[in-house]
């Protein structure tokens, strides 16, 4: 009798756990109650921020935009978490790991610099592991040699070969007669690595150009001075001189060229960062990047996708977005919140950080400046081009006649080497 | 007329001079001691470059302790160092000429100095550092007198020159005492102080132990050494 | 040839204005008053953002050449009270050198922090005195004429400096004191010692922050920039030794010539350039080209 009673209960007590054990699988696959952190590691000190100015501000409005135009990640508002990388390798980890083991965020957006990038990725893929975008952080090294089969970082950014197929299809469509070009960069990584680039995708598809003069300047240097450059950059007389000077360096090359009539002497100036630091280094006629596509134009005014976007922007920081800061974070948003409605649809749970990282590869948006994929964790960065600035009687500059290079022409494609795609191009051309 | 009263200096816990009262009026006392017995302190107290203690300084009846340094010189005050300290890379007339300038700021009445030493206008135009040991001092005698002043403090004047320029400047010295000048001047060795001194106080460890002519000094010195234990004497056949 | 020669020194006049007036700026105050002082490269950011939020605020496109004038007189003011106000309350107390190469470089970070606060640390630029001077042609070499304005008003103010220090009285007894190893002797001699600190430091201010305000139409100014500032003026101190005005010229055009050669010639020198050369000074001749032995 005892014996049947106790059975009677064990059966019971079993079938009670199984029912509030099905009753927590239930409840797993519910979405949490409360707004859904994201972290934000931007520049807001030091150099960098002459290229990405109010990044801090730019987080911010991503963030307002996804909670009121969108509706948050799976109804969820986004609570953001923004710190100040000062652009600074060390600080980018430390502030990595603020906001994932403190703060407890579940995606992270950030890093400007490659040297920001290359110091976490790995530290994403090996320890953190949650989803990671990459505003920026240009360099061929992520994927290669950084993080060769990455899982859980992306990059939003176009990288250098991307941006030097642009720069060469804009200087030969802007310039079709050229014979003769310069170029200058500031003198580290990266600036060699743009000039190199251009000068190997230039020769496939011109043969016949001469670069007469390649110069690195100090690089961030303060209080520069740049005008044994500038001379000798008028002594030498190329058709098209293309300049890579930013921040600091931007604005001192800017201003001692326009002193010294350089504008006016070369046929053709393309000073990449011409639309960067709120306008400062802007001049009438120069060619000049767009990055994530509406860094110096107004989109909103041209029917593009998003168009509350830049209106905010333009609001709060009184200049369109400069380099696609701003762009970047929320096309980064966007990504993010398609991949966890995606996860959602497939699975009827709440996405663990592994499932939203896998989930991002593949994506296609509609970002800010049209549709854009994630291809092997590199975004195709629509509308990357290149335009004249020009100076509205408003006073706004903006960028007029953009070209705009199709994806095919500048996205590697994932089977390819990146010298095979030169010389296939060339080849095309 | 310089009046010292109970004067008390010290550095930090070590007292350099105890308790010092004596007066100077238009003649030249000479402080004596060993190194170490407080007289460049004492000079240097009066002078304004170090603070005291305690204790007044009267010149003419006026307390000058509370005045900074830089305004004894308006009340009446020449310093000549010990090591001269001359501007180097000046010339002798700018030397002198930052007193002069000093002393025109502060109102007084500048000095003739070429009648006291007129061997110095021979170096005029020369850089101060290129002069001898004996010339410097001359300088910076000139610099110390230039602003006329009733007080004059000289801290070792004799001290490594040659005989000849002793005299030179003993001359010099007489030459001011005769202008009614107050003179306090320090020498570690009686022999020199006797040369130009009316008077000579002998200081021991910052206290006045004996006081009185240079001879009287020398015969009193003489004394206390007779007086010393025979083994603090000196050994025979090295006298 | 000769056309190539001038086309590097004209190159170079930027640089060397730029540090004249930040070289003697350090060595007026560690010449006259015997002291360390780091704080005028903080005068030197002070002035540059001064002088560009002032240009854009009272004059913006309306560029006029006495109103730039006045704006680069204000940055002086400026910069003088600020160091003096950096003496008075600060400075004054520190007694040794570890204390004041310590203490006043943490009041150049100090004036970076006020900076960051007003200004943000964004780059700013106001051009317009540097662009509307236009430019001239000199032997085939294209000068903008602001190069050739900041070159006069560095060597007038240092000629004014000269003739101060060697013809006037208060100019003697700022020598007095600069020659005077404790400082006790110009007292002695009725310097007002204090007076001529206070003065040392606010003249020292001027020339910082007409530094910073004469850079700034050319360059921007930039958060960061004062890191440059302090080095440059170190290191063209060694070169041309302290307290001397020829010295502090000389090396200035030393050091300017050289980077404007190598940025052509050998661009990987560029920076290293003025090391180099101070190294090769202190082994020739430690007190500096022009300067006199120097003990404080």
């Amino acid at each position: 009798m005892f014996m049947r009673k106790s059975k009677a209960l064990v059966v019971m007590l079993t079938a009670a756990m199984l029912l509030v054990g099905a009753l927590g699988a239930a409840a797993s696959g519910e979405i949490p109650s409360g707004p859904i952190k994201i972290g934000f590691a931007v520049p807001m000190s030091g150099t960098a921020t002459s290229l990405a100015p109010d990044a801090g501000i730019n987080a911010q409005i991503a963030v307002e935009y996804i909670n009121k135009y969108e509706g948050g990640i799976l109804g969820r508002p986004v609570q953001a978490f923004i710190y100040d990388t000062k652009g600074d390798p060390q600080t980018t980890v430390d502030v990595f790991g603020k906001l994932i083991e403190n703060d407890g965020v579940e995606a992270v957006l950030g890093c400007l610099s490659s040297s920001t990038g290359l110091a976490i990725a790995p530290r994403v893929e090996n320890r953190w592991k949650i989803p990671t975008l990459l505003l920026e952080a240009t360099t061929m090294q992520m994927f290669t040699t950084a993080v060769p089969n990455p899982k859980y970082v992306y990059r939003i950014g176009p990288d250098d070969v991307m941006q030097s197929i642009t720069h060469v299809k804009a200087v030969l469509e802007n310039k079709p007669d050229l014979k003769t070009i310069a170029l200058g960069a500031p003198d580290y990584e990266w600036g060699h690595d743009v000039v190199n680039s251009f000068i190997k995708i230039l020769a496939q598809f011109r043969p016949d150009v001469e670069v007469v003069y390649t110069f690195f300047h100090p690089f961030g240097e303060a209080s520069p001075n740049f005008t044994a450059y500038i001379t000798e950059l008028m002594q030498r007389k190329p058709d098209v001189y293309v300049g890579y000077s930013w921040g600091t360096d931007g604005v001192a090359w800017h201003n001692q060229a326009k002193a010294m009539g350089l504008y006016g002497r070369i046929p053709l100036v393309f000073d990449v960062f011409a639309g960067t630091a709120k306008g400062q280094l802007a001049e009438e006629g120069v060619l000049a990047e767009t990055r994530a596509g509406n860094a110096m134009f107004p989109p909103h005014e041209l029917g593009y996708p998003n168009a509350k976007h830049a209106p905010m922007i333009l609001e709060r920081v009184g200049a369109l977005p400069t380099y696609g800061m701003g762009v970047h974070m929320l096309t980064g948003m966007l990504y993010l919140k398609a991949a966890y409605e995606k996860v959602y649809a497939l699975t009827g749970q709440y996405p663990t950080p592994e499932q939203v990282a896998t989930a991002l590869d593949g994506l296609s948006i509609i970002g800010p400046c049209g549709i854009t994929s994630m291809i092997n964790h590199q975004s195709t960065a629509p509308g990357m081009a290149v335009g004249k600035m020009h100076q509205r009687e408003d006073g706004l500059w903006v960028m007029e006649d953009l070209l705009i290079v199709p994806d095919y022409m500048r996205f590697v494609p994932p089977w390819m080497t990146v010298d095979e795609f030169i010389e296939t191009l060339g080849k095309i051309q | 007329m310089l009046a010292i009263e109970n004067l008390t200096v010290s550095y930090g816990t070590e007292i350099a001079v105890k308790n010092v009262s004596l007066t100077v009026s238009g003649e030249v006392v000479c402080l004596c001691g060993r190194n170490g017995s407080g007289k460049s302190t004492l000079l240097k107290a009066v002078a304004g470059i170090v603070g005291i203690d305690s204790g007044r300084i009267l010149l003419d009846g006026r307390d000058v302790v509370d005045l900074p340094l830089h305004r004894r010189l308006e009340a009446g005050i020449g310093y000549v160092p010990e090591d001269r300290k001359l501007f180097s890379e000046m010339t002798v007339r700018e030397n002198v000429e930052v007193a002069r300038i000093g002393a025109k700021a502060a109102g007084r009445e500048v000095m003739d100095v070429d009648q006291f030493l007129p061997e110095l206008a021979r170096f005029y135009d020369r850089k101060s550092k290129l002069l001898s040991g004996g010339q410097q001092k001359m300088v910076s005698i000139a610099r110390a007198i230039v602003a006329s002043p009733q007080v004059l403090l000289f801290d070792e004047l004799l001290e490594g020159l040659a005989q000849a320029m002793c005299y030179k400047i003993c001359d010099a010295v007489k030459g001011l005492k005769a202008e009614g000048k107050d003179i306090l001047c320090a020498e570690s060795s009686l022999d020199k102080a006797s040369l130009y001194a009316d008077r000579v106080i002998w200081l021991e460890q910052g206290k006045i132990v004996a006081m009185g002519t240079p001879d009287e000094i020398k015969s009193q010195m003489m004394e206390h050494i007779r007086k010393m234990p025979a083994d603090r004497k000196l050994p025979q056949g090295e006298a | 040839m000769l056309s190539t020669c001038l086309r590097y020194v004209l190159n170079s006049l930027p640089v060397v204005s730029y540090v004249i007036l930040l070289s003697f700026s350090y060595s007026f105050i560690l010449y006259i008053c015997g002291r360390v002082s780091l704080t005028f490269a903080g005068i030197y950011l002070v002035g540059a953002y001064a002088t560009v939020s002032l240009g854009m605020a009272l004059m913006g496109n309306n560029m006029s050449f006495a109103g730039f004038i006045g704006i680069l007189l204000l940055a002086c003011l400026l910069g003088a009270a600020m160091l003096v106000a950096s003496y008075l309350c600060f400075e004054r107390f520190l007694k040794t050198d570890v204390h004041r190469m310590v203490a006043t470089s943490s009041l150049l970070v100090a004036s970076r922090g006020l900076v960051k606060v007003i200004w943000g640390t964004t780059p700013v630029t106001y051009s317009a005195p540097f662009l509307s001077m236009g430019v001239s042609e000199i032997a085939g070499n294209i000068v903008p004429n602001y190069y050739l304005f900041m070159l006069a008003v560095a060597l007038l103010l240092m000629l004014a400096l000269s003739y101060f220090l060697n013809r006037t009285c208060w100019g003697m007894r700022f020598r007095a004191s600069s020659l005077d190893g404790e400082r006790t002797m110009a007292q002695a001699c009725g310097v007002n010692q204090n007076v001529v600190t206070l003065m040392t430091f606010a003249i020292a201010g001027v020339l910082a922050g007409l530094a910073g305000g004469l850079y700034a139409p050319i360059a921007g100014a930039a958060y960061g920039s004062e890191g440059n500032a302090l080095l440059l003026a170190a290191l063209s101190v060694i070169i041309g030794g302290v307290g001397s005005i020829g010295g502090a010229v000389l090396a200035a055009f030393i050091v300017g010539i050289a980077r404007a050669v190598a940025a052509i010639k050998m661009p990987v020198l560029e920076l290293a350039v003025p090391f180099i050369i101070a190294s090769i000074t202190l082994m020739l001749r430690p007190f500096g080209l022009w300067g006199k032995e120097f003990r404080y």
